[in-house]
């Protein structure tokens, strides 16, 4: 078992090695640079000062050289400043945007599934039931809508239809990180007003996220209801209820708590659109950005981020696997 | 009384600005990524406009685009001695030269005298090749010469048209000036430019991001308080010499607060969250939806622009050849058969005036009789026949079985210019001109592959946008010289290839005229030649929308000064006695 | 026929019943049949759109810029005046094509890679599946932003002689979403495969000196069908989807090529001002994708034995 853990560990390495050179390739061959961005539209530029700005940054030097210079220094922990914000892009995507990100994305992972648990099991129990129909229809209904079409619907009743109702009492903002009060406020204050923020991307989050899940829960419910051993409990005569609870629902659980640490690199990511219709400075928004201003470093230190958080929450899951079900064994 | 007012707070969304504090809300839908960095190392419109708020020039510019004194005494003139033009014995100007003397009371924001040093410190790092500004002219053609402590000149040779219209920046170098001879120590053996940009960005960063707020100022406000994502405050900066007298009637703090999505931005102003919004904020059909709905709660202004809408005709290489867009006939035909005052009627209500010249209608070197290129239908047709292009069984011109088909491009996602792209599409359809829509993203339009290399045939028309400021217009849009070419590195910005022995020789000639009326009088000129011409098809200036709540006074803008920030000092509530000094127009 | 299940050759016979089985059952599912109906009736539209559609979609009507719904345009005319209603309809067709197109070439693509990954085993198993671990350890969005923009920009001759076409972008958007569309699939078949390959009909087979390429096309293709067709089908929605989120983020089909994705996404801009606008896109969208999604799982059961019908 250890040595195959520390073996997964290290295949990791050239995994990640060639994700970074596939991110960097792919960024780089795009058209156009920081460069263009300066020098456009602007009458005065000589070609002395493009040949220039471009050695400063860099550019004049082919991308697989300048993706080896990156990695040099990425391997002494340094990672560049970002090109867009003048800081170093361990501090943008650190301090400025995860924070943001995760204060979305980890209520909604946590709500929506203490939302979609039960809901899911209640709708594999009272399997054909109206409430069973209803819920199936809300789920596919959610997952079939666009995203971005949702967040405007809401953005457009909450933030002008309610107040337009309600005589501007009750309304939400459309969008952006709070900030109405300022901090001398005092904290429940500012907490309320970030909260108020907070409401409308997460309804919108959430909405997905409680249907997939709820699905996938009702799904594994179902499963484990027509297994042997369920069966065999039912037809000694224990009471139902004990069934349920004692041997399906521990069995039906456990694959939801596989789902939810393989989505924990999701939270890192952001949500792109959600992020983007309520501008919600997160990850989702940083990375859109910085792969259309070709802001290499912040690219970089997003992705790989992600892509390191993908291999080794994979590897943990497998190894959580191992220890869990002694059926599985690795040499 | 904390928790009822956040209780209060969360149900009504407090509106915390306006004038019971003394305080201003501005929205816009960008954040700098920095501010207040000297050399303006990167060139956004929200940076300039914030940095109008904490900056300070021996000279500015007021919204009618007469010069001002800040830092300096006076405004340099040939009148009053400040401003020397030196001729050769041909009569040619060989170099021109200012004066400035330094207000006694000029101080930084720390206390510290501003001092002629500020200004040698800033322009040797503009000319510092480790420095990444983005261009020095007139810069490296500038030496500052002291003729006591207050007093320094400024030279320019080969001369500058527009000296007496600029002053050169400072920077603080009594706080940086220790940090960059390190940096200079650091990196003078560089080889690696890459690690000296590194070094820079270090450098700069200490000064002028939202962790590391700018140590010193000179202008009217100082920043306390920059929320990366959400807001950036200033205030007002006691040391500034220019506060009006009764300085405590005027607004105390400004507040800029970043909401990157127009349409919560929209929202914010109609819900009373903002006082104003920035000149970077709103799009025009919200200025138009805005205008419908004011209600005296704000007010929404359409400020006309710098920036001016055109389609490029590529006259360049074998296709353009074959398609007749070399020949000013082809188009001028293909001018007279598009309708852009039903089209800005349309799209604009009119408030975006149909141009006729590259030159901005508030300059003054811009000429108003020259061909206005109404729709004309009857015109078109005879100059495409006359070309030799006739219709055929589609409709569609066709020239020994060549069809009339061609490649429009623009900025994809801008959807405005879509939207003109497809109603341009239509009319020209109308008159037997294929035209297909071929839009690329910003990045490869304005990258190194695309306008500048007409020659390929990439494109036939293109439409996108130039700004510049009015004052410093120097015909260099269109003339020879500025065609891209393998020769000067695809430098040029005559994208069109359109080169006119007459337009090039008045155009250099214009360059060095120091006479306002001649200039006036070689500019007429060029435009009459550049109108029968037409190498770009002109469309409209833009004008920039946005709102703000009746009783703010002297929050304005022109197309000479682009940004609210220019009158900082003066800006205030009418409520608490400020006189409105510039009414927007 | 009951008898001939048990021999080798009668494989194909068994899953050929299998699928009849599957469509019997499907008739029950009421939801299924249901989003079937709406699905022709989608065909449908795409197709006969000239004969449906009241306007010509690309008419222009300057005077009538954002005008409401009204009894002449009964969805609203858009930021061009363009009839809504027809302009719906005609959306449809580029939708519509995406949707399968891509479902057709990505579920094509994944069983053909999922067949060799299980079936030939060594190197070539490695190969693939090493490339689609790859492949989910990058984030995906990201990595499609960065080839549409890489594709809708390049400067690859083939590249620009499509541009040239006005729906390249179309065949772009196809061709981006086929390739990161197929791994689900491939993993589906693989495991499928490695299930059924040892089998002892396959043993037969190849004894019988049937080669690698009819064996897997003869005996193990029937067997995947049931993953085929049910991932396919929610291919077709997932495609829709994914064109209408790629415009939102400005990557997608470019106008003038009109898809249900961009509709929405052009009117997103202006939602707070004219709100039908991006109402009716959305709409169709929603419920198109819905329809996939309710067949997809109606065929799932259908082809599920332990599933009540």
């Amino acid at each position: 078992m250890g040595t195959y853990a520390l073996r997964r560990a290290l295949q990791m390495i050239p995994l990640l090695l060639v994700i970074s050179l596939v991110i960097f390739g792919l960024t780089a061959l795009q058209p156009g640079d920081p460069v263009d961005q300066l020098v456009f539209g602007n009458s005065n530029i000589t070609p002395e000062d493009i040949a220039r700005l471009r050695a400063a940054y860099g550019l004049d030097q082919p991308w697989i050289t300048r993706y080896f210079f990156w990695l040099q220094q990425a391997v002494t922990g340094n990672f560049g400043y970002s090109q867009d914000f003048g800081i170093p892009a361990l501090e943008y995507v650190f301090q400025n945007r995860l924070p943001n990100t995760l204060l979305l994305t980890v209520p909604a992972l946590v709500i929506s599934t203490l939302i979609a648990v039960p809901l899911g099991i209640f709708s594999a129990v009272r399997q054909y039931s109206v409430m069973d129909y209803v819920l199936t229809f809300f789920a596919f209904v959610a997952v079939s809508a666009p995203v971005f079409w949702v967040g405007a619907l809401a953005l457009y009743f909450f933030a002008i239809s309610l107040p337009q109702l309600t005589g501007g009492l009750l309304s939400l903002p459309p969008g952006g990180l709070g900030g109405d009060v300022p901090p001398e406020a005092g904290w429940l204050a500012v907490t309320l007003d970030k909260l108020k923020y907070l409401l409308l991307p997460l309804m919108v989050l959430m909405l997905r996220e409680i249907a997939v899940t709820m699905r996938f829960m009702r799904a594994n419910m179902l499963e484990t209801l027509t297994q042997d051993y369920v069966r065999t409990a039912r037809a000694k005569g224990l009471a139902d209820r004990r069934v349920l609870y004692k041997h399906a629902l521990r069995n039906a659980v456990t694959p939801i708590v596989t789902i939810m640490g393989l989505s924990i690199p999701g939270l890192f990511g952001g949500a792109v659109i959600t992020e983007t219709v309520f501008s919600w400075p997160g990850m989702g928004k940083a990375i859109l950005d910085a792969l259309v201003t070709k802001d290499f470093n912040v690219v970089m230190v997003c992705l790989m981020m992600l892509a390191l958080l993908t291999v080794v929450f994979q590897l943990l899951t497998d190894l959580a696997y191992a220890l869990v079900d002694p059926r599985i064994r690795y040499s | 009384m904390k928790k009822t007012f956040a209780l209060t707070a969360f149900l009504l969304g407090a509106a915390l600005a306006g004038p019971a504090n003394n305080s201003l809300v501005v929205g816009t839908s960008q954040e700098p990524p920095n501010i207040y960095d000297p050399w303006n190392t990167n060139n956004l419109a929200i940076t300039s406009e914030v940095n109008g708020y904490m900056g300070a020039a021996l000279i500015g510019l007021d919204d009618d685009g007469e010069p001002y004194a800040d830092i300096a005494t006076r405004v340099p003139s040939i009148a009053n001695g400040d401003y020397k033009i030196v001729k050769d014995a041909k009569g040619d100007v060989i170099r021109n030269s200012v004066t400035y003397t330094i207000r006694k009371d000029a101080k930084w924001s720390d206390g510290t005298p501003i001092k002629i040093a500020d200004f040698q410190f800033w322009l040797r790092l503009m000319n510092d090749d480790r420095v990444p500004v983005p261009d020095r002219s007139p810069w490296n053609r500038a030496k500052i010469t002291t003729a006591d402590s207050d007093t320094f000149t400024i030279t320019y040779e080969p001369p500058y048209l527009f000296a007496d219209q600029t002053s050169p920046g400072l920077a603080p170098s009594h706080v940086m000036g220790a940090a960059w001879n390190a940096f200079d120590a650091k990196t003078k053996n560089e080889k690696d430019a890459k690690v000296t940009n590194e070094e820079w960005k270090k450098f700069i960063s200490a000064y002028t991001t939202a962790r590391n707020l700018p140590k010193v100022v000179a202008g009217p406000f100082k920043p306390t308080a920059w929320r990366s994502g959400n807001s950036l405050t200033m205030t007002r900066n006691a040391n500034y010499w220019g506060h009006p007298k009764d300085q405590d009637k005027y607004v105390q703090t400004i507040t800029y607060r970043f909401i990157p999505n127009t349409n919560t931005l929209k929202v914010n102003i109609l819900s009373g969250q903002l006082d104003a919004v920035s000149a970077v904020g709103l799009t025009f059909d919200q200025g138009v939806d805005l205008a419908k709905t004011e209600r005296g709660k704000y007010k929404t202004y359409f400020v006309p622009g710098a920036v001016w809408e055109h389609i490029d005709v590529n006259t360049r290489g074998q296709r353009s050849k074959d398609l007749d867009l070399d020949d000013p006939r082809m188009r001028q035909a293909l001018l007279y058969s598009i309708d852009r005052d039903a089209l800005t009627k349309a799209l604009f209500q009119g408030r975006q005036a149909v141009s006729n010249s590259w030159v901005n209608p508030i300059s003054k070197l811009y000429k108003k009789d020259v061909n206005d290129y109404n729709l004309n239908v009857a015109r078109a047709k005879q100059l495409f026949t006359a070309l030799g292009w006739t219709p055929g069984s589609d409709g569609i011109l066709q020239k020994g079985g060549k069809k009339l088909s061609l490649n429009f491009s623009t900025t994809a996602g801008n959807t405005i210019r879509e939207r003109v792209q497809q109603i341009l599409q239509a009319q020209w359809k109308a008159v037997g001109v294929q035209v297909n829509i071929q839009n690329y993203p910003a990045s490869v339009i304005f990258g190194p592959d695309f306008l500048s290399k007409g020659e390929t045939g990439k494109w036939d028309l293109a439409m996108y946008a130039w700004t510049g400021n009015p004052i410093f217009e120097e015909g260099n849009l269109f003339k020879g010289e500025g065609i891209p070419t393998a020769a000067n590195g695809y430098a040029g910005q005559n994208n069109p290839g359109w080169n006119n022995a007459e337009f090039n020789r008045l155009q250099k000639q214009a360059q060095v005229e120091f006479n306002q009326a001649d200039r006036i009088k070689l500019f007429d000129r060029m435009q009459a030649i550049w109108n029968s011409e037409v190498p770009a098809l002109p469309l409209y200036y833009r004008v920039n929308v946005y709102t703000k709540v009746p009783g703010l006074a002297n929050y304005t803008f022109s197309a000479y000064t682009l940004y609210p920030s220019w009158n900082a000092a003066k800006i205030g509530w009418i409520s608490k006695g400020v006189a409105e000094e510039y009414k927007q127009k | 026929m009951t008898t001939a299940v048990t021999t080798p050759a009668a494989q194909p016979a068994k899953s050929r019943s299998t699928l009849q089985i599957a469509m019997r059952r499907l008739r029950r599912h009421k939801a299924a049949m249901a989003s079937l109906t709406v699905i022709a009736a989608l065909i449908l539209m795409a197709i006969f759109a000239p004969l449906i559609a009241p306007y010509d979609p690309n008419a222009q009507d300057l005077e009538g810029i954002y005008s409401p719904p009204s009894s002449q345009h009964l969805l609203g005319q858009d930021s061009l005046g363009r009839d809504m209603l027809s302009r719906i309809i005609y959306g449809s067709r580029v939708s519509l094509i995406v949707g399968f197109t891509v479902a057709i070439f990505s579920v094509g693509l994944g069983t053909i890679m999922g067949l060799l990954s299980g079936f030939l085993g060594g190197l070539v198993d490695t190969a693939i599946s090493r490339f689609i671990e790859l492949m989910l350890s990058i984030p995906e969005l990201p990595l499609l932003l960065t080839l549409s923009a890489l594709l809708l920009a390049s400067d690859a001759p083939a590249i620009v002689a499509l541009r040239q076409t006005p729906n390249a972008s179309v065949f772009i958007i196809i061709g981006i979403f086929t390739f990161f569309g197929w791994m689900g699939t491939a993993r589906l078949v693989r495991g499928e495969v490695l299930k059924l390959k040892n089998l002892e009909y396959v043993d037969a087979a190849r004894a019988l000196g049937a080669r690698n390429a009819r064996i897997m096309f003869r005996h193990l293709v029937p067997n995947v069908v049931a993953v085929i067709i049910v991932n396919g089908t929610l291919a077709v929605g997932g495609a829709i989807l994914g064109e209408a989120a790629l415009s939102f983020l400005g990557f997608g089909i470019q106008p003038p090529v009109s898809t249900w994705g961009n509709m929405l996404s052009n009117a997103n801009e202006v939602v707070l001002e004219h709100p039908y606008l991006a109402f009716w896109p959305g709409l169709a969208i929603l419920i198109t994708v819905l329809s996939f999604n309710f067949l997809g799982d109606g065929l799932r059961d259908a082809f599920d034995p332990k599933s009540r019908l």
